[in-house]
């Protein structure tokens, strides 16, 4: 939505777009792609006000997610507040302007109460702080304590105290299609011609039980027409979409009605729909979905990462062809994110050579939903599983790369260290490495390697040999990669391959290495990471306690401006992370936790960092695919260093 | 991270993308005690989705229906039903266009991943609040359409202090000064993109065509 209109936005509203915006997450679950992504934007306040605003996006979010239908599809979303400084504070009114980041308006369009903003200035500030996230739910709170608001695909309001319950009236419309619940005889006399019919979520034009959109929610006690004025008793109560009659709605006096009250069940149950719609219900999936293939006497282990409610994971059906191979275990209906049934191992040798269609299936089994004629709340992921006609090669490759990111100057090679290990029968035979891109396809960059001494870490022997890795053994080497032009954070994999063997899988974090090649030198951190648990491997409690990750990093380029910040890889893993720069003697953080971390990093410097770790739903280990990521970026967010570990969660 | 999950955002297309088909379920012989017990807990399965239940042999565990794609994941999701076989699943291969409506014309690209904006059946909300989008393939039919929302529009609705909605209060508008940006996943076979504004009765606005582009072989032009 707002991504084409960067360019746009920045030639119309230049001074805009030069202001400098910040979007800090205050509520993180995971990947924005599988999340409801909602932001707080700042606008009227100037840099020295921007802690009040940090407070009221505080409340916003609290009072958003802490309230029903929200509070139990909390793990569902992300909450970032986007700072942006205004030139002056407070907000403009009529024949009284006020220079503001967003260019907001109290009064505009001559209506005392409307609140508006300048969709174009929001749309570029988002895009300049991060284009890549979409965000569901847009709140732009100006910096008055006037009464103003106003709704739309951006809501605006102010820190007045009634400012909350409007906000979320407003997302009723614009987030969950709800329709006004209230009677208003001006508009009434202009229906159906001024806004159209009933939409038949919340109000309808049918006025029987049976034909009622909601009858499933209507006890047979319940009479119909509903009078009386009980709180939570879904019927049909005459009067809604602005007429007192002709239109029915199903309680007596919902938020669709009036401020300050609840949902109630039939708008709570179109939220959790929207909700369902808008973030998948599986986080993400392995190996990625589409087509794979194996041999007769292969396996593929298939897994995804089911949402949870209440601390619960979604059961996961796994299906072959239609036909049920397995069926969601108890452990899915247990406490914590054990899981086990996310994952379903197919052996080839089940089958016959040819196609299948591996599916696994989820749903959200909340009371709050009875009705779901689109299946929103249940969500699938499928692979088409070739079984080829021959046999896995008797000699099996692995293979891992040190470390994970070099940033270099351009005509300057970028070294790193590959081992492969042959964990299969044979010896692998007539062995050479290649360096691919992600899509296998073969790097342009310069490249070259050379046998290790294991023990040693040297040389030996000449360049790009040919070599044999004795079944169960490894081979070590130091290789380099050089691109002839300047280059940012591009992801090269190194690769053996061998007469009798498979090429060794790519994996990202595993064996491959992030290299940026630029004209001037710039920092170059080689940073390594320590698990409390397992080597690698960080092992996320089930029950949400946050586990750490310890770095250390050294700078061998230039000194500069880094910022340290977590990716969730491919996996959109449903993971929060914190982090802290440490004291190196004593572990203990210097500052408090936060998203991201921005030093500056002087020439062969060390330095350490703590990364905290929390799980929001079950990661499945699948190191060749979940890991989590930590970056040194520059301020155009290409990377100058950087390390990562396998994820997984525990009991 | 773009690329995941396209799937579930063609789940958000119309219902009318997607042609129903036959939906043949085989239980355990025996898993439910009467057609009727099998009958009802399909119902239940679906929860509203669209399907007309045709045959059921609850003895041997064979149950057909006619349905679209909703109800075949419902019914995918319950392990009771040990296979489910759908043959209406139309070809889903879907692509995503970035529209851009300014003084200057309509611009369509294709990207190469992304999320496309929600796309719902009918425009749920006021005049103003959504742009219709119809698709083509290259036959002229009508492959996909829906409504996406318009972030250049503003709502407002007076509230009284106890409350209460404020009667006279409610004002809307359209900012069509500014462009209008959004992105459409729809069936890889669309060809031709139509880009609709529907009409604004209170400010005596007829439905507009907005734009209209023509995509060739993966160009938009």
């Amino acid at each position: 939505m707002i991504r084409a209109l960067l360019a746009a936005g920045a030639a119309l509203f230049g001074a805009a777009s030069a202001s400098a915006q910040t979007l800090v997450p205050i509520h993180l679950t995971g990947d924005p792609d599988t999340r409801i992504n909602y932001v707080i934007m700042a606008d009227g306040f100037t840099a020295g006000e921007m802690d009040a605003f940090r407070t009221a996006a505080d409340g916003f979010r609290d009072f958003l997610l802490g309230g029903a239908p929200y509070v139990r599809y909390a793990d569902h979303f992300n909450v970032y507040r986007l700072e942006i400084a205004s030139n002056q504070s407070g907000v403009s009114r009529p024949g009284n302007p006020v220079d503001t980041a967003l260019g907001s308006e109290l009064g505009c369009f001559n209506i005392d109460r409307l609140l508006c903003a300048n969709n174009q200035l929001a749309n570029a500030a988002l895009q300049a702080a991060d284009p890549t996230i979409s965000f569901h739910i847009r709140l732009i709170v100006v910096n008055t304590t006037d009464y103003g608001g106003g709704g739309g695909f951006y809501a605006t309001t102010t820190l007045n105290q009634f400012a909350p319950s409007v906000f979320q009236h407003e997302i009723g419309h614009s987030f969950a299609n709800l329709d006004d619940e209230y009677v208003d005889a001006n508009i009434c006399a202009q229906q159906p011609g001024l806004y159209g019919p009933p939409g038949e979520i919340n109000t309808t034009a049918q006025s029987t039980r049976e034909a009622s959109p909601w009858s499933v929610w209507i006890d047979a006690a319940t009479p119909v027409p509903t009078t009386g004025a009980a709180d939570a008793l879904p019927g049909m109560y005459q009067g809604g979409h602005y007429c007192p009659t002709e239109v029915w709605r199903p309680t007596f006096n919902s938020l669709m009605n009036s401020l300050n009250r609840p949902m109630e069940q039939i708008n709570t149950e179109q939220f959790v729909r929207v909700f369902n719609r808008t973030a998948p219900g599986i986080d993400g999936a392995n190996p990625a979905p589409g087509a794979v293939s194996m041999t007769r006497n292969g396996r593929i282990r298939f897994s995804v990462i089911p949402k949870t409610i209440d601390d619960q994971a979604y059961g996961v059906t796994w299906r072959v062809d239609g036909n049920v191979v397995q069926v969601p275990t108890a452990a899915d209906d247990g406490i914590g994110f054990a899981a086990d049934g996310s994952r379903y191992t197919f052996h080839g040798v089940n089958f016959a050579p040819g196609t299948y269609q591996v599916t696994a299936t989820v749903r959200d089994v909340t009371e709050l939903v009875r009705n779901d004629p689109a299946s929103d709340l249940t969500h699938e992921t499928s692979w088409t599983v070739t079984v080829e006609d021959r046999d896995t090669p008797s000699a099996v490759l692995g293979g891992a790369v040190l470390p994970f990111a070099r940033s270099v100057t351009t005509g300057t090679a970028a070294t790193a260290f590959a081992s492969f290990i042959n964990s299969g029968s044979t010896e692998a035979t007539n062995c050479s490495i290649t360096l691919q891109q992600g899509d296998g396809s073969a790097s342009p960059a310069g490249f070259g390697y050379q046998a290790t001494n294991p023990a040693t870490n040297l040389p030996v022997g000449g360049m790009n040999p040919v070599f044999s890795i004795p079944a169960g053994q490894l081979a070590t080497f130091v290789f380099s990669v050089d691109f002839a032009a300047a280059t940012d954070s591009a992801e090269v994999f190194a690769v053996a391959d061998c007469d009798n063997s498979d090429p060794a899988p790519r994996g990202s974090g595993v064996n491959s290495m992030i290299v940026s090649s630029s004209a001037t030198a710039q920092p170059d951190i080689v940073s390594i990471a320590a698990t409390i648990t397992t080597p690698g491997v960080a092992d996320m409690p089930s029950n949400g306690a946050r586990t750490a990750v310890a770095l250390s990093a050294i700078n061998i380029g230039t000194a500069g401006d880094v910022t340290l910040r977590a990716d969730l890889g491919a996996g959109n893993l449903p993971v929060e992370v914190e982090m802290c720069e440490t004291n190196p003697a004593t572990g203990v953080c210097l500052t408090a936790r936060t998203p991201f971390v921005t030093v500056n990093f002087a020439q062969n410097q060390t330095r350490t960092f703590a990364v905290f770790l929390r799980a929001h739903g079950p990661v499945q280990f699948a190191p060749e695919r979940f890991r989590t990521f930590f970056v040194f970026e520059d301020a155009g967010r290409v990377r100058r260093g950087g390390t990562n570990v396998a994820v997984r969660t525990v009991q | 991270m773009k690329h995941a999950f396209l799937a579930a955002a063609i789940a958000a297309f119309s219902g009318s993308a997607w042609a129903d088909g036959a939906i043949e379920l085989r239980t355990a012989p025996g898993a439910f005690a009467s057609d009727a017990a099998a009958r009802q807990h399909i119902e239940q399965t679906l929860r509203g989705a669209d399907a007309d239940i045709e045959f059921v042999d609850a003895a041997n565990g064979v149950v057909r229906l006619e349905g679209g794609e909703a109800a075949a994941r419902a019914l995918r999701a319950d392990p009771v039903f040990v296979s489910v076989r759908h043959d209406g699943e139309a070809d889903r291969q879907t692509r995503l266009f970035s529209v851009l409506l300014s003084d200057e014309g309509m611009q369509v690209g294709v990207e190469p991943g992304g999320r496309g904006d929600r796309i719902e059946d009918v425009p749920l909300g006021w005049p103003g609040e959504f742009v219709q989008v119809i698709a083509r393939d290259a036959s002229g039919t009508v492959i996909a359409e829906g409504y996406v929302r318009d972030h250049r529009f503003i709502r407002y609705e007076g509230w009284n202090e106890d409350g209460t909605h404020r009667a006279g209060s409610n004002y809307s508008d359209v900012d069509e000064t500014q462009p209008l940006d959004i992105w459409l996943e729809l069936p890889a076979a669309t060809a031709r993109l139509e880009v609709i504004a529907p009409a604004r009765p209170a400010e005596n606005l007829p439905e507009r065509t907005l734009g209209v582009a023509a995509i060739n072989a993966g160009e938009a032009q």
